[in-house]
């Protein structure tokens, strides 16, 4: 048929627009057909059987991902990261229910010595809460972030100083040059 | 579910503001002294999972316990650093050490190792009030279990 059309349009025939866009199409289907065949998906010599790799799934088909399949590697490091979250669980429900036995059955912690314990915390330093949300409870601030070592500020200060100092000898030298 | 006095001294304690858990400290009733020892715990457990999920080999653990003992230093009484080392090494699946620490050393290590751990990481300060709401489901699972 592609035949026909293009022996009449070359004859001369009147090949309207229509006519050239339906030749023009039959040449872009000729070639995908002639680019598949090259593909492999067909066999050689003229075998319309595809390999076996190349097989498509029927329809109902489960998929069925390669050993190389990106597809694979994903399920293996979901199941592996599933895997860990159970262990995790697992582990801080035997440590914790074991150390919340013991602790049970002892005496209750003082009050004094929750303090002291306290004590021991508010002796590490420095205290650091950027980044932390404020509790519904209202804002706390922690007083040791307003803490600035002392030799900081002195030697801010000395800084302060003597810029101060250089901005004023410079001022005067100025003067006393206009003066002159 | 933990009651707020116990759940905001752990959340003052944890972001090191030890003034206002003096403070809670000073409101708890005996109850609430009672559930201070499983939450505790609970939020013990979410923080070392944290910190050792990913390494908790021996060397990991002697690193942070030194961190700690060098952090600590000026801790009055002085930090129990072995008992700090055996609660964070039953963590990590030697069971059998809480054995060997009282019941008292194994509580007075947990605030001090939640605020190491709390104060080492950005990311858990970030969502300190996820952690403490974790460690609260953890605790209520316990206690229905009984």
């Amino acid at each position: 048929m592609g035949a026909t059309i293009r022996s009449s349009v070359d004859q001369g025939g009147e090949a309207d627009g229509v006519l050239v866009e339906a030749i023009n199409k039959l040449k872009e289907m000729q070639s995908t057909a002639e680019s598949v065949r090259g593909n492999g998906l067909r066999g050689g010599g003229g075998d319309a059987t595809p390999p076996e790799s190349t097989w498509r799934n029927e329809i109902g088909d489960q998929l069925q991902p390669g050993p190389a399949s990106p597809h694979r590697g994903f399920m293996k490091q979901e199941l592996k990261s599933n895997d860990d979250d159970d262990k995790s669980k697992s582990r801080m429900n035997r440590f914790g229910r074991s150390m919340a036995r013991n602790i049970e059955s002892a005496q209750t912690q003082g009050k004094d010595t929750t303090a002291s314990i306290i004590g021991q915390v508010a002796a590490r330093d420095p205290v650091e809460t950027v980044g932390v949300p404020q509790s519904h409870g209202g804002p706390e601030i922690s007083h040791n972030d307003a803490a600035v070592p002392v030799q900081d500020v002195v030697a801010n200060a000395l800084l302060m100083s003597a810029f101060a100092v250089e901005g004023l000898s410079r001022l005067f030298k100025r003067k006393k040059n206009r003066d002159k | 579910m933990t009651s707020s006095n116990v759940r905001s001294l752990v959340r003052a304690v944890a972001l090191g503001d030890t003034e206002q858990a003096q403070t809670l400290n000073d409101r708890l009733n005996d109850d609430e002294r009672n559930e201070l020892g499983v939450y505790g715990t609970a939020v013990l457990s979410v923080c070392l999972d944290h910190r050792f999920r990913d390494d908790s080999s021996r060397a990991a653990i002697d690193r942070f316990v030194e961190a700690m003992r060098s952090n600590y230093a000026k801790a009055d009484p002085p930090l129990k650093v072995l008992a700090i080392e055996g609660v964070i090494r039953a963590f990590a699946g030697e069971d059998w050490i809480l054995d060997e620490i009282s019941p008292e050393d194994q509580q007075a290590t947990q605030l001090p190792i939640i605020r190491e751990i709390v104060a080492s990481s950005a990311e858990l300060r970030g969502r300190i009030d996820d952690v403490l709401t974790d460690a609260d489901q953890l605790a209520t699972a316990w206690a229905s279990e009984g």
